[in-house]
């Protein structure tokens, strides 16, 4: 089933595309927002949470956008609400997530190399770990980036770049 | 596929899944009770008007009673003024000050 066809169904209230749907980017979007928030039954309510607002909002999603800019933009406000209520505070930055397929990604990097990677991302700014974990965890391109966080692909592309900067400082190689 | 196919790749993925749709079932049944309560305050607003309209159009409701009673002294006060008016101006009229003009015009031509 294509994505457009699986919206299409769910516009018209049938939930065979909402099953589709979250088949299809449940597993990212709990993925991303582990890695905001730390905790998992946090992200597990948020990635519930997003899936209820994105059935909810199904209506104001054109057919010529990107289906998962439309989901991160949904995922990215749910983070962002949820920093708004803990008053930003971020517990802990865990990157053993399990993928999609229910496997460990494979690492290329030590133990130790890892553990300071994730110590580095968790002293970024939230703005700065979004950016890094949408294009280089979650692979979504610069223009996914930009629909989903509202902004122009140059503004993603500086902020991304400062953003990797940033944290080639917090973590010295 | 159908609906019960759905297998999912492990419980957290099978309980997020729940929790969803948990709330989205609660979402339609809450729209569902919205459009009913609005549905059944306008039928009883529908009730109530045609009750009231039937009330003033038998008389059950006194409401015309009232605005003649108001009516009528509208008409007396209007009157009485209109009579004091018009005695007002049959005095000025039969007054002297007439005369005074009358010869003044006269005069000047």
């Amino acid at each position: 089933m294509e994505e457009q066809e699986a919206v299409a169904l769910i516009k018209k209230g049938n939930m065979m595309g909402f099953d589709h749907i979250y088949k299809e980017y449940s597993g990212r979007i709990y993925g991303y927002l582990i890695r905001m928030v730390g905790k998992p039954s946090e992200a597990e309510d948020l990635t519930s949470e997003v899936f209820f607002r994105f059935y909810k909002g199904i209506g104001k999603y054109k057919d010529r956008g990107m289906l998962s800019s439309f989901i991160y933009r949904i995922a990215h406000n749910a983070a962002m609400d949820h920093f708004r209520k803990s008053k930003g505070i971020i517990l802990s930055y865990d990157d053993n997530i399990q993928s999609n397929k229910g496997k460990k990604e494979e690492s290329p990097y030590s133990e130790e190399e890892k553990m300071m990677l994730k110590a580095g991302m968790s002293r970024l700014s939230a703005k700065d770990r979004e950016l890094l974990i949408m294009f280089y965890i979650s692979g979504l391109s610069i223009k996914e980036i930009a629909g989903s966080l509202g902004k122009s692909v140059t503004a993603v592309k500086v902020s991304l770049k400062r953003a990797r900067d940033r944290l080639k400082m917090e973590v010295p190689v | 596929m159908k609906r019960e196919d759905i297998i999912f790749t492990n419980e957290r993925e099978r309980r997020v899944y729940l929790m969803s749709i948990e709330k989205i079932l609660n979402f339609k049944d809450s729209k569902v009770k919205r459009s009913s309560m609005i549905t059944s305050i306008a039928s009883a607003v529908a009730f109530l008007s045609l009750v009231f309209t039937l009330f003033f159009a038998t008389g059950v409701i006194p409401g015309r009673h009232v605005e003649d009673s108001t009516q009528n002294n509208y008409v007396e006060y209007d009157v009485e003024f209109s009579e004091r008016y018009a005695e007002f101006f049959s005095l000025t009229e039969s007054s002297d000050t007439s005369d005074v003009y009358g010869e003044l015009f006269s005069n000047g031509s």
